[in-house]
C-alpha cells in the first residue's frame, strides 16, 4: 500500500466519522504536531535561515580569518559555481551516489525478495542481520573495508589470483571503486528494509493468481510483484541516494585527493579554512541539486501514488 | 516465455482417478474419483478442513497430488503447470491486481497469452458481468460484489474449460450473496463452461449447482442432484450437513410388503424399502437411524390420546422451545420416548403458534422418512454445519 493510498483511507475514515469528532475541539490534531512543528523549526528552519544568511555573507575588509559581515552577495554563488575545484566534486558525488544506489538496489532487492518470501522461520533471524553493522560504529565499518580493499587485502588477492591484476600494478584502496563499495555497504540497510516491507505485503495469492493468468514464474514477478514493490523501490533508493551524496566519510577514509566529494569540500571549507560563506553555498547548492534530482526520479518512475 | 502460450487446447468431462493428496501424516484428499460433465455447475460441499479446496488447488495445479491423475478429456493435465491447464480460477477474497485497473487485470491473461482480440474480449467480459462502466478504475475503488464480478470475468475471459471457483461469495454480505448466486448461475449458462465451486455453504451448493458432491475428511460421502442429497441421504454426515434431520435410534422389528417396520421408545414406524440407504441391512432385530426432515413433521394440538393418524408414524410430546422465524416457527419437541425432535411449520395462519409446554402429536408420511445406518452417529456434520456458518 502506498503511502498516498493510506491516506486516502485516513480521509474515508475522516468522512465516515466526521459528525462526531468535529465536536471534540478540532485543534487537537494541531496540538499532537506541535512539538514536532517546534523541534522542526527550532533545528532545521532557523539554521536553514542561517545558513542561507551566511551564504550571503563576505570577509571582513582587513579582519581575521573567519570573520566575515552580512552583504548579501550573491556572487558567492557564481564564484563557486564556475570553480573546477567545487563542481567536480559535486559532480563526482552524484556519480559515485548514483553508482552505490545502483549497486545497493541490485543486492538489496534479492535479499529483501529472499527475507520476504523464502526465509520461512528464519526471517527475523535475516531480519536483525541486516541491521546487525549498526551495532558497530560507522567510521569503524568504514576503516574495517580498507584492511578489506588493501592490496595485502582478501580481495585484491583473490583477483590476483583470478587474474584481475597482473603483481605489482593496480589495486583497490584507495581509489573511486574503495568509496563506492563503501556507500553501498553503509547504505544497503536503507535501501532492503524499505523494499522487504513493501514486498512483505504482496499477497501471494496475486503471485498464484498471476501464475494462473498465464504469468508464471519471471513474468509474473516483473507484472506483479516488481510493480507493487515500486513504493519500497522508490523508498530505498532515495534513502541511500539523498545521504549518499552529501557523504564525505567513505570519500575521507576510502578515497583519495581524485575521489574528493562535495561533502569533503564542505567539511573542508567549514572546519579548516573557516571559509562559511563558500561552505553555505555548497551546502545550498547541493541541496539544490539532490531536489532536483529527486523531483525528475519520482516523475520518471510514476509513482503518483507518492507524490 | 514460448511455453506460456503452449495451453492444452482441450474441452471434455473432468476426470479425477484415486487423487491422493498428503501433506505429511495428513490425509487430505483420500482416494478421490470424480467425473464432471462438461458445461454442468459443480459444487464441492463441505466443512472446513475436509479437503475440498486442496482437490480444487490440485485441478488447478497449485499443488502436486501424491497419487492419482487429473484428466480433462483425452488430456492428462495432472503435472502439466497451472499456466498450461485450461483451467482458470476465481480466487477467494478475489486476488485482482491492486496496481492495475480493472480492464488491464481483465486483459492480463490475454495479454500474457499474446491474443490479437484483447480489447474486443475484455469488454464482452465486462458486458458478461455488466461492469464496462468501471473499466478505468482500481480494484479498491470497487465494492466487493463489484470485485467478486471482475474476478470473475478475469477469469473466463480467458475461455477455460473449466473454471474453478473457491469460496467465492464467502466474503460478501447475505443479501448479495444470494444475489451474485443468481448472477453466477446465469453466467455459467451463458457462457456453458463447466463450472467448479467450492464451499462450505451448502445453501450456496444447492440454489447453483447442477450436482452436489458433499465431501467429509478428504472423501465424498455423497454425489448427486442437490434434490436427490436432499430427499434421500446416504450418510448422517450428509443428512445434516445439507439442512437439518431427526435421526432417531430404532430397531427394525420386520417388513410388510415393501415397508420395513421399526420401532423405538417412542413407538412404531414403516418406512419404504426404496427409501433406505444403500449398503443398509434391515434385517429384523437391526440397529438402524430413521431420519425424518424437520419440515416433513406435522405437528397438532394433542386433544384426544386415542385419536391416532392411521399410517402409524407418530410420535407424542411436548414442546420444549418454539423458535418464530417469521415464515415458519422452529419448535423442539420433547418425546415422550427422551428423543427429542426439531419441526419446522409453516405459519399458515397468524398466531397458531405452540407454546411451550403444549402436548403435541407429531406425524409424518411414511415415504418421506429414510433410513440410515445404525453404527453411524447421529450428530456427524451436524455441529461442523454451525461452525462453517460462522
Amino acid at each position: 500500500m502506498s503511502i498516498a493510498a493510506a491516506l486516502g483511507d485516513v480521509q474515508r475514515d475522516n468522512l465516515q466519522g466526521s459528525p462526531q469528532p468535529q465536536r471534540r475541539g478540532h485543534f487537537v490534531p494541531y496540538l499532537l504536531m506541535l512539538p514536532g512543528l517546534l523541534w522542526l523549526g527550532v533545528f532545521f528552519v532557523v539554521p536553514l535561515v542561517t545558513l542561507f544568511m551566511m551564504s550571503l555573507q563576505t570577509a571582513v575588509p582587513g579582519g581575521e580569518i573567519g570573520e566575515y559581515e552580512q552583504t548579501f552577495h550573491f556572487a558567492n554563488y557564481v564564484d563557486v559555481l564556475t570553480d573546477p575545484s567545487y563542481y567536480t566534486p559535486l559532480f563526482r558525488s552524484f556519480i559515485y551516489a548514483a553508482c552505490a544506489t545502483v549497486l545497493a538496489l541490485l543486492i538489496g532487492y534479492p535479499l529483501a525478495y529472499f527475507i520476504a518470501f523464502k526465509s520461512g522461520r528464519f526471517r527475523n533471524l535475516f531480519l536483525i542481520m541486516v541491521i546487525a553493522p549498526f551495532f558497530v560504529s560507522f567510521i569503524l565499518r568504514t576503516i574495517a573495508w580498507r584492511q578489506i580493499l588493501a592490496d595485502e587485502g582478501p580481495v585484491v588477492a583473490a583477483m590476483k589470483w583470478a587474474g584481475f591484476f597482473s603483481d605489482g600494478i593496480g589495486g583497490i584502496y584507495p581509489s573511486a571503486i574503495a568509496v563506492v563499495l563503501g556507500l553501498t555497504y553503509n547504505f544497503l540497510p536503507f535501501m532492503t528494509l524499505p523494499i522487504y516491507a513493501s514486498l512483505e505485503r504482496v499477497d501471494p495469492k496475486l503471485v498464484e493468481a498471476a501464475g494462473d493468468l498465464y504469468a508464471p514464474g519471471f513474468t509474473g514477478f516483473r507484472k506483479v510483484t516488481l510493480p507493487l514493490s515500486m513504493p519500497g523501490v522508490v523508498a530505498g533508493t532515495l534513502l541511500t541516494f539523498i545521504p549518499a551524496t552529501g557523504d564525505y566519510v567513505n570519500a575521507a577514509l576510502l578515497g583519495n585527493s581524485k575521489n574528493t566529494m562535495i561533502g569533503n569540500r564542505i567539511d573542508y571549507a567549514f572546519l579548516n579554512t573557516n571559509d562559511y560563506p563558500t561552505a553555505a553555498v555548497l551546502s545550498f547548492v547541493l541541496m539544490a541539486c539532490i531536489l532536483a534530482v529527486v523531483l525528475v526520479y519520482v516523475r520518471r518512475v510514476g509513482t503518483e501514488d507518492l507524490l | 516465455m514460448a511455453r506460456s502460450s503452449d495451453v492444452t487446447q482441450v474441452d471434455g468431462d473432468l476426470t479425477i482417478t484415486h487423487l491422493t493428496k498428503r501433506f505429511g501424516d495428513f490425509t487430505a484428499v483420500d482416494d478421490l474419483d470424480l467425473n464432471v460433465p462438461q458445461g454442468s455447475f459443480f459444487a464441492l460441499l463441505g466443512p472446513s478442513g475436509c479437503g475440498k479446496t486442496t482437490t480444487l488447488r490440485m485441478v488447478a495445479g497449485l499443488e502436486e497430488p501424491t497419487a492419482g491423475s487429473i484428466a480433462i478429456g483425452d488430456a492428462d493435465i495432472t503435472f502439466s503447470r497451472p499456466y498450461q491447464r485450461p483451467v482458470n480460477t476465481v480466487f477467494q477474497n478475489y486476488a485482482l491486481f491492486p496496481h492495475l485497473d480493472i480492464y488491464e487485470n481483465v486483459a492480463f491473461g490475454l495479454r500474457r497469452r499474446k491474443d490479437g482480440d484483447v480489447d474486443r474480449k475484455v469488454k464482452e467480459a465486462l458486458e458478461l458481468v455488466e461492469l464496462q462502466h468501471v473499466m478505468r478504475r482500481k480494484p479498491g475503488q470497487l465494492s466487493g460484489g463489484q470485485q467478486q464480478r471482475i474476478a470473475l470475468a478475469r477469469a473466463i475471459v480467458n475461455r477455460p474449460a473449466v473454471l474453478l471457483l473457491d469460496e467465492p461469495l464467502g466474503a460478501l454480505d447475505l443479501k448479495l450473496r444470494r444475489q451474485m448466486q443468481l448472477e453466477l448461475k446465469r453466467i455459467q449458462t451463458e457462457v456453458g463452461i463447466t463450472f467448479i465451486h467450492v464451499t462450505h455453504d451448502q445453501e450456496e451448493a444447492m440454489t447453483m449447482a447442477d450436482t452436489v458432491a458433499v465431501m467429509n475428511a478428504g472423501v465424498i460421502e455423497q454425489m448427486g442432484s442437490p434434490i436427490d442429497l436432499y430427499e434421500s441421504p446416504n450418510t448422517a454426515f450428509v443428512a445434516n450437513f445439507l439442512g437439518q434431520s431427526n435421526l432417531l435410534p430404532a430397531t427394525v422389528t420386520g417388513a410388510d410388503g415393501d415397508d420395513v417396520l421399526l420401532s423405538d421408545a417412542d413407538g412404531a414406524f414403516r418406512v419404504p424399502r426404496a427409501r433406505v440407504a444403500p449398503g443398509v441391512d434391515v434385517g429384523t432385530g437391526r440397529r438402524v437411524l430413521v431420519g425424518v426432515r424437520p419440515e416433513k413433521i406435522h405437528a397438532e394440538l394433542l386433544t384426544v390420546a386415542g385419536d391416532a393418524p392411521s399410517h402409524g408414524n407418530f410420535v407424542e410430546g411436548t414442546v420444549a422451545s418454539a423458535l418464530f422465524t417469521g415464515v415458519s416457527t422452529q419448535y423442539e419437541v420433547a418425546t415422550r420416548g427422551g428423543d427429542v425432535i426439531g419441526v419446522f411449520v409453516q405459519n399458515l395462519r397468524p398466531g397458531a403458534v405452540f407454546d411451550p409446554g403444549t402436548a403435541v402429536r407429531l406425524s409424518w408420511d411414511a415415504g418421506f422418512a429414510f433410513i440410515l445406518d445404525g453404527s453411524e452417529d447421529p450428530n456427524a456434520g451436524a455441529l461442523l454445519d454451525d461452525e462453517a456458518a460462522d
